[in-house]
């Protein structure tokens, strides 16, 4: 799957830890501000959810707790990237200087 | 402490915590955890409905991770955790109008059969899973370490898999990723009883469906951990979906511990790869034998009329005593599993728990 996603990134980004790194780090931090948006402003964020007809607000819902979990996956995929990235740069570089 | 909405205070830093050590356990034990988090959210001063809500929220995104997770390590057979998350929707739907008609009954009523079903459940599945595993130690204690290996690869074959494995009822589907052969029938029956229970009792159904894909269906148990996920993933967003209809989800809460969860989640999932299946089964086991006691006590209260009040507050204690229990055993085999793999000394009996071979000493 790590193959298969690198096939379709940019030749330039492949296997680009500090890319990979950045990715993990912006999705995490979108999630992080997505749940101190909701806790800060909760009763303006029901108020408003409750403005909508039921049915979608229940989409609005399971689509923000889908994307939420859809940016984690995403992070914890990349951040695997990263640490596998940086180990490599980090053993061809200890084997330039042998 | 802060007031994450109308009339329900909690310190976000507990829910951090909590949402740790039940994406722990989800994570190892392919589970959803809505059995240890929904009491847990009750006794932190959720109201009922909200703590339901929150708690299906909060499992849609954790079991989306999970699934990626197992996805990535091969884990999953999809064709199987389809055909079963479709009967869980069909299931779960008619669970959740026996709820509503079992409330139109009366409201004591309701809560009474919600956590009689639930002991009933928690009981069959903790007392199926001791004996099958306290079996398979034994039987592991007895063989050779080569032969351990392969009897591991076997997993577990009762009576009923080979059943209704043999069972030849159209479509007779061939499972290529958990080697067996079944009637989709039976994976999609068996799913939507599932469904009819976690539509009941307000879970996930993951303590359910794993223990009857590995001991029913006889699926392999890290197949089951992955598989049981996408069944729980489909069932949980459709759940999640009715109950944000209700406006019972509360949305922050709900991402604060999927923050903490998902950490858990991805650290029990990768856990999975250092220690065989039995390991996968204790924690299982532990963990649904330790969430009999919390609901336990609470019937109890609920029956003596709401009067003995050291039968709520011993119900409150257990709750947390029984998220501990399990994390401190996937704590505890993950640290074992590491100084194993590094070449370091491991007590005899956890041995057999261990994949892999331990890393030569240096020298």
């Amino acid at each position: 799957m790590a193959a298969r996603r690198a096939e379709k990134r940019h030749p330039g980004l492949r296997g680009s830890w500090t890319v990979a790194t950045a990715e993990a780090l912006l999705s995490g931090v979108a999630v992080l501000w997505t749940a101190w948006y909701a806790v800060a402003h909760s009763d303006d964020l029901d108020d408003r959810l409750e403005a909508f007809a039921p049915a979608l607000e229940g989409l609005l819902t399971l689509v923000t707790v889908l994307a939420a979990g859809g940016l984690l996956a995403h992070a914890f995929g990349r951040a695997e990237d990263a640490v596998r990235g940086w180990r490599r740069a980090y053993r061809d570089s200890s084997g330039a200087d042998d | 402490m802060a007031e994450i909405a109308a009339g329900v205070v909690a310190n976000l830093y507990v829910l951090a915590a909590v949402g740790l050590g039940v994406g722990l356990i989800a994570g190892f034990a392919g589970v959803s955890g809505g059995y240890l988090l929904t009491p847990i959210l009750i006794v932190l001063g959720f109201p009922a409905t909200y703590a339901v809500g929150t708690a299906l929220a909060l499992m849609t995104a954790n079991t989306l991770v999970a699934v990626v997770r197992h996805k990535e390590l091969g884990h999953i057979d999809l064709k199987m955790g389809l055909i079963m998350a479709a009967g869980t929707v069909a299931g779960a739907e008619a669970g959740v109008r026996l709820l509503r008609g079992s409330q139109q009954i009366g409201e004591g009523f309701a809560n009474v059969g919600v956590l009689g079903a639930m002991m009933v459940t928690l009981a069959l599945v903790a007392f199926t899973m001791v004996r099958e595993v306290w079996r398979s130690s034994e039987r592991l204690a007895s063989v050779s370490r080569d032969d351990a290996a392969a009897a591991d690869d076997f997993e577990v074959q009762t009576t009923a898999c080979r059943f209704l494995q043999g069972l030849c009822v159209f479509p007779h589907i061939r499972f290529t990723k958990s080697k067996l052969r079944i009637s989709g029938w039976i994976v999609l029956l068996l799913g939507a009883g599932i469904g009819v229970l976690s539509g009941f009792l307000g879970v996930g159904g993951c303590f359910m469906r794993g223990p009857a894909l590995i001991y029913l269906i006889g699926q392999p148990s890290l197949m089951a951990v992955g598989t049981n996920l996408v069944g729980a993933f489909v069932g949980v967003g459709f759940s999640c979906f009715r109950h944000a209809m209700e406006g019972h989800v509360l949305l922050g809460p709900a991402l604060v511990m999927l923050l903490a969860t998902s950490v858990g989640t991805a650290v029990g999932a990768s856990g999975t790869c250092h220690l065989k299946g039995l390991a996968v089964r204790y924690v299982l086991a532990a963990s649904v034998a330790a969430a009999l006691l919390g609901p336990g006590f609470k019937l109890a209260w609920f029956l003596s009329g709401s009067r003995v009040a050291w039968l709520d507050t011993t119900a409150r204690l257990v709750t947390i005593v029984q998220i501990g229990l399990p994390v401190a055993i996937v704590v505890v085999l993950l640290v074992l599993a590491m100084r194993y793999q590094r070449g370091g000394a491991v007590p005899r009996w956890v041995r057999p728990l261990m994949a892999g071979q331990p890393r030569a000493a240096p020298g």
